[in-house]
């Protein structure tokens, strides 16, 4: 055995014992009032046997785990940090194809490995209630429960933030100074993310919405550009602005409700709420819709986003748009709609007007954008416009394509991120007036890149294109919109009809700025000054292929996803749509 | 055979995923062998089909599906329709195509990006099998974009020169707008439930749509015409086609001749039952082609780019197909559908090979007397160019004749207006022998012009093309660098003028041999609906509702062959023989205007640039400057303004809130200090002050 090697295997080993010794600690605190040993062992293992809990606590644990590793040791904190971050996909995406139902059949029922493989069962997502649900005392004063589960909104979200995640930590491999705290910070929040796609309980979405939103403020604050604190007070501030106002919402909620429980499937259907008087009500949506609003984010409330977008580091870019965006929407579809259905049918016209205006708008200030970041920023509150129309249309169209849209968006935009990454990585521009002849220089690079531009227009065949389509035809078959509401003339559905054709011109804006961009950096006689950048080095190209290749297969068979959700949009269609 | 037809398409696309992957690690040669021997593959597969058609072994339409797409109601199975329509166009594309990749081994010789040439054409021939093949209308939409997206790559090959990139573009941009009002036409097909099947249109739609309201059909079929205008390029949407030619010839002859912009019609023809149930459909379809079709002609007798002239020509004859199509000549525009394609190929694989003799010279002004040199080229040029002027007997003739037979008899039923069709028809018979005439003129005849001092118009395009390319160059790149010097280094140098006369040679035989079997499709298919002389096998196979009733009308054929004989005696006296009175003429001040508005196509992209494009883009610059100083600044003004409220209030903190504590406090202080001296701590003061206290205290109630 080499030298080195040896060194390896005591540090691995060292590792290891630091993570039992974490895990012992947070044993010992679990203990902490329960009576029996036995007692104490069952609750802890189900516990952390549910798979979602287990893919949410791997990184907060990971995050812990790196605090005791020395922090000039590089390469180990990178490493321990992708292991952390690929537990839930590893998990996530066993659910997803049931590779654990397979590999319990090698264990017997009774044995631990057995029993846990068969909570580990196959998603279910035709199933009435949640999967991996788990209901557990939390805060007992207040009656706030420990509630995750996944149903057919949360889970595909849920495998997404899992898959982004891994690919951004690979990105996040770059980060040469702080990697430590870095790390800890990014554990911290992807744990946070999961939690939010995961949590049914108010008050846990909450505490979950807010542990996202501090290490992203550290993130980007301290690895950022060179205007990185107006940045991150900007976004930290604007998205507190909104989820004040969601816990006004929340407290004013839980006391209408009168069930005396903050579980978000109870209040759901609470008569108390339903009953409420109309201004309470539309107090409660509008703290609900301003947080939401907020983190889509919808027309006035955006500029928070390019400037967020073009100071974090890539892999925070990824992330933001990739996952941190979709918070809103799922907020949308989690509270929004299923609880205050009639509000969201009578100002339907308003919102879908915000939606709308943002499609067309964030095409249009993407199309001058000198800054290549900055460009797919505003094409983010571009695709983000569809996604909220979708969901206004309230039908099973318009949702299902809401949430194919959230996939592809973040997929596409990730990928986007990541190439701009790339370029700046290189050129260290990010000014698309400097750069040109990219195609010939670095055709690996090339190749990806038009991948994620075509699919981020919309060309079919790729991913892009189902979410846009359903949205549209959803919109245009919408009578969602409150029939009384004549805006300009126009009776309610008409002007749904009317939404969903400005939603078709706002794919020809799309197209256009999006080939223009990439004329101007990739076309072109090679670039005397770039000439001999070296193209993606295996690190950067293993980030992208990935999402390069879920965006050509799920473009050309989008079934496997479309049988995650289509069963969810179906019943909350039909929730929705007692209204009429 | 028709159970594995679906192998048709994936041939070419085993070819594509082989060379895009594997591209840099096989050479050319394994590049363009495989593609091409995977396209003759498919002739082989196309043939089987139609065979199988001819015979009967298999009648009318057979479709097979498998489920694909599932979502809500959103149900997708993944289909074929293979109608006789499908099964010829199928053998159109197949050969044409097959010939194409043959070609491109010699014309694309040398290229740096060789086998990704052939990558993108392999993946243009799978997506146009698919559009061929395919019955439902979104898997349509699907291989309708890919081929729109290789359409767009294969234009901007070239991807160093500015035109090109502007083309590709333009290209995508102006077909997306198109295929915009087509999605919406799809989604109105779901909104009215009505089927999204090709197969299941007929039934569904016959009786003039008695299912639907008029106006639902009518607008069903208008926006889903908006794809086929902007694919098949006819106006308002056919700015993008003439600028398309920045592509390599081979791309010009496959996607921008005979198969993608045919896609149009083909369109066109899949939902013939849509556009049938409507009067208003048919008059539009009708007027757009007819439209197109003269104003393009009459483009191409002024362009001097021997592909534009082609390219104007593509135009003007896929407006006669709308044009055939919009008087109920269905079994007409399929015919010249598949004549065209394999005239108009033959044309630009001809032109091809004309360039690559003139060593890469486009403009006819620095040609002539190729005939004698380049005896191949000319000959099957000649035979196709015959048969696009309608010059009996060759192919172009008898679907020409058949569609101005359909006009004619559409004209005599509805009358009034409608007879402005067959005026319409007639007129571009007359102007297509003409243009094509000049075109022959000025390339083959007469004597080799090449080696000439160009002419002055000549130098003048030259150097506006030039200094396009330049002007944009020294802007992008310039900026970041010391001048153009750094950008043409010593390997790079702009090219020099060559000083050695050459002679144009005639091109390898590979060039030749596509030339000669594309000239024979395209001179004489035509004789499969040869109704003249008896042979009605077209007629009974292309058939939409009743049986196509093949009489010949006499009238019609003789007006057009004079037409066509006309154009060429025209064209003839004005660029061959050149009398003095016409050169009079050429030069007065009407006629240099008239020329000058048709060599800028009337002004149409001056104004689409002006007034949309730059509309669109200070409405953009607007949008920024809004969100710069509107939006953002009231987030900021709402930051400052908390900030100013929070200095204002730690202000009232520290003056107001602990001003009053600290006044306490220097109450106490004031109340102490006065206080203070009582208590000085010496005994004699306070005896002093008992004292005085006794006394006083004697004098208040001893006096009062």
């Amino acid at each position: 055995m080499s030298e080195a090697r040896r060194n390896l295997l005591s540090e691995i080993l060292r590792q290891a014992v630091t993570v039992i010794i974490v895990l012992g600690v947070l044993f010992v605190l679990a203990a902490i009032g329960h009576t029996s040993e036995d007692q104490l062992i069952g609750a802890f293992t189900n516990f952390f046997r549910n798979p979602v809990n287990l893919s949410i606590f791997a990184p907060i644990l990971g995050a812990v785990t790196l605090m005791f590793i020395n922090h000039r040791k590089h390469g180990t904190l990178r490493g321990w940090a992708l292991v952390f971050t690929a537990i839930p996909l590893v998990i996530t995406a066993g659910l997803w194809l049931g590779w654990w139902d397979v590999l319990g059949r090698l264990f017997s029922p009774t044995s631990f490995l057995g029993e846990t493989m068969r909570v580990w069962m196959r998603f279910v997502p035709s199933f009435e209630g949640f999967n991996y649900f788990l209901d557990r005392n939390w805060i007992d004063i207040l009656n706030v429960h420990y509630i995750v589960g996944l149903d057919g909104l949360s889970f595909p979200l849920f495998l997404m933030t899992a898959f982004i995640s891994v690919l951004a930590c690979i990105a996040s491999f770059g980060i040469k100074e702080r990697v430590k705290e870095y790390f800890i910070l990014y554990l911290l929040l992807v744990g946070g993310m999961l939690g939010v796609f995961a949590a049914l309980d108010y008050f846990l979405f909450y505490v979950f919405w807010e542990v996202s939103l501090v290490p992203m403020y550290f993130l980007i604050g301290i690895w950022g550009g060179p205007r990185r604190m107006y940045a991150a007070i900007k976004f930290f501030l604007f998205t507190l602005f909104g989820s004040v106002f969601m816990l006004v919402a929340i407290i004013t909620m839980f006391l209408f409700a009168g069930v005396g429980t903050f579980s978000m499937i109870e209040l759901a259907d609470a008569p108390g709420i339903a009953s409420a008087m109309v201004g309470y009500r539309l107090l409660m949506f509008g703290g609900f819709f301003l947080a939401f609003s907020i983190k889509v984010p919808l027309f006035p409330f955006h500029t928070w986003l390019p400037d967020a977008h073009v100071e974090a580091p890539t892999p925070i870019s990824v992330i933001l748009a990739g996952i941190l965006l979709k918070m809103g929407s799922y907020g949308y579809m989690r509270v929004l709609y299923p609880t205050f259905p009639d509000l969201g049918y009578w100002l339907g016209a308003f919102i879908g007007l915000l939606a709308v205006v943002s499609i067309i708008y964030g095409a249009m200030v993407a199309m001058v954008q000198p800054d290549l970041k900055k460009l797919v920023a505003y094409s983010s509150v571009s695709h983000m416009g569809f996604i909220i129309l979708g969901i206004v249309s309230m039908n099973p169209d318009g949702f299902n394509g809401a949430i194919l849209q959230m996939i592809a968006h973040g997929l596409g935009t990730g990928a986007l991120f990541l190439l701009v990454g790339v370029i700046y990585d290189r050129t260290h521009t990010r000014m698309i007036k400097d750069l040109g002849g990219l195609m010939i220089t670095m055709p690996r690079f090339a190749f990806v890149m038009y991948i994620a531009a075509l699919s981020s227009l919309g060309l079919p065949s790729l991913i892009g294109f189902w979410g846009e389509f359903l949205i549209i035809k959803g919109t245009f078959a919408s009578n969602a919109v409150w029939q009384q509401v004549i805006a300009w003339g126009v009776q309610g559905d008409a002007l749904m009809r009317i939404y969903a054709v400005i939603a078709a011109i706002g794919i020809v804006l799309t197209a256009g700025y999006i080939l223009w961009m990439v004329e101007r950096v990739m076309l072109g006689r090679e670039h005397p000054r770039w000439k001999g950048l070296p193209d993606m080095i295996a690190r950067e190209y293993w980030a992208l292929v990935p999402i390069a290749v879920f965006i050509v297969f799920f473009g050309l068979y989008p079934r496997p996803l479309m049988r995650m959700f289509e069963f969810f949009s179906g019943a909350l269609a039909e929730k929705v749509l007692i209204m009429f | 055979m028709h159970n594995w037809v679906w192998l048709i398409p994936a041939l070419p696309l085993i070819s594509f995923i082989v060379i895009i992957f594997f591209g840099y690690r096989i050479k050319d040669r394994a590049s363009h062998l495989l593609a091409t021997w995977m396209m003759m593959l498919t002739i082989v597969g196309a043939v089987l089909v139609l065979l199988e058609k001819f015979t009967g072994a298999a009648t009318g339409a057979f479709t097979q599906a498998f489920p694909w797409v599932q979502v809500g109601d959103l149900k997708i199975p993944f289909t074929t329709y293979l109608d006789n329509p499908a099964a010829i166009t199928l053998l159109m594309v197949a050969i044409t195509a097959g010939f194409i990749h043959l070609f491109s081994q010699g014309y694309m010789k040398g290229d740096v990006r060789y086998s990704l040439f052939f990558a993108l054409i392999s993946l243009f021939s799978f997506s146009m099998f698919g559009v061929v093949l395919t019955d439902h209308f979104i898997s349509f939409l699907i291989f309708w974009e890919i081929m729109g997206f290789c359409s767009y790559a294969l234009i901007g090959f070239y991807i160093e020169k500015r035109s090109a990139q502007l083309a590709m573009k333009k290209a995508f941009i102006v077909t997306r707008i198109g295929d915009v009002g087509m999605i919406l036409g799809i989604i109105m097909l779901y909104y009215v439930g009505a089927p999204l099947r090709f197969s299941e249109m007929a039934a569904y739609f016959g009786h003039g749509g008695a299912h639907l309201s008029q106006a639902a059909v009518t607008t069903i079929g208008l926006l889903l015409f908006c794809g086929a205008v902007g694919k098949s390029a006819q106006f308002p949407l056919h700015v993008w086609l003439p600028d398309a030619m920045e592509g390599p010839t081979p791309v010009s002859a496959l996607i921008h001749a005979a198969t993608m912009v045919s896609a149009g019609v083909y369109l066109v023809v899949r939902i013939f039952p849509i556009v049938q149930a409507s009067v208003v459909t048919m008059t539009v379809v009708a007027a757009v082609g007819a439209f197109t079709a003269l104003i393009t002609a009459l483009v191409g007798l002024v362009m001097n780019d021997i592909k534009k002239v082609l390219a104007y020509s593509t135009m003007s004859q896929l407006g006669y197909m709308f044009l055939a199509l919009g008087v109920a000549g269905y079994t007409a525009g399929v015919f010249h559908l598949i004549n065209h394609a394999f005239f108009k190929a033959c044309l630009f694989l001809g032109s091809g090979s004309v360039i690559m003799g003139c060593h890469h010279q486009q403009d006819m002004r620095r040609m002539g007397g190729l005939a004698k040199l380049m005896p191949i080229t000319f000959v099957t040029f000649l035979i196709a160019s015959l048969s696009l002027m309608g010059i009996p007997p060759f192919s172009g003739f008898w679907s020409k004749d058949e569609i101005l037979g359909s006009a004619y008899a559409w004209g005599s039923e509805h009358g009034g207006a409608y007879w402005l069709l067959f005026l319409a028809g007639e007129l571009v018979a007359f102007l297509t022998a003409a243009y094509m005439t000049r075109l022959l003129i000025l390339t083959f005849a007469g004597k080799y012009r090449g080696n000439d001092a160009p002419t002055e118009d000549f130098v003048e395009d030259q150097a506006k093309l030039q200094s396009e390319q330049e002007n944009w160059e020294i802007k992008k790149y310039d900026r970041s660098l010391g001048g153009l010097k750094t950008l043409y280094r010593e390997d790079e140098e702009p090219e020099k003028h060559e000083e050695h006369r050459h002679v144009p040679r005639e091109s390898p035989w590979v060039v030749g041999a596509s030339l000669i079997v594309l000239a024979l499709f395209g001179g004489f298919f035509g004789f499969v609906g040869a109704v003249p002389l008896g042979i009605t096998w077209w007629q009974g196979f292309i058939t939409f509702g009743h049986a196509h009733h093949a009489e010949v009308n006499w009238l019609v054929m003789g007006i057009s062959t004079a037409m066509a004989l006309g154009g060429v005696f025209v064209a003839y006296i004005i660029w061959g023989a050149k009398f003095a009175v016409f050169m009079r003429l050429y030069r007065t001040r009407l006629v240099q205007v008239l020329q000058a508005v048709l060599a800028n196509r009337y002004y149409m992209d001056h104004f689409y640039n002006g007034i949309i494009v730059r509309g669109f883009m200070v409405l953009a610059k607007a949008s920024r400057i809004f969100d710069t100083w509107v939006v953002d600044l009231i987030v900021n003004a709402f930051g400052a303004g908390t900030k100013m409220f929070a200095y204002a209030y730690a202000w009232f903190d520290l003056w107001v809130v602990d001003g009053l504590v600290n006044l306490a406090g220097y109450m106490w202080l004031g109340i102490k200090r006065g206080i203070r001296p009582l208590q000085s701590g010496y005994l004699q003061h306070y005896m002093l002050v008992l004292i005085i206290a006794a006394v006083l205290f004697w004098v208040v109630r001893y006096f009062f």
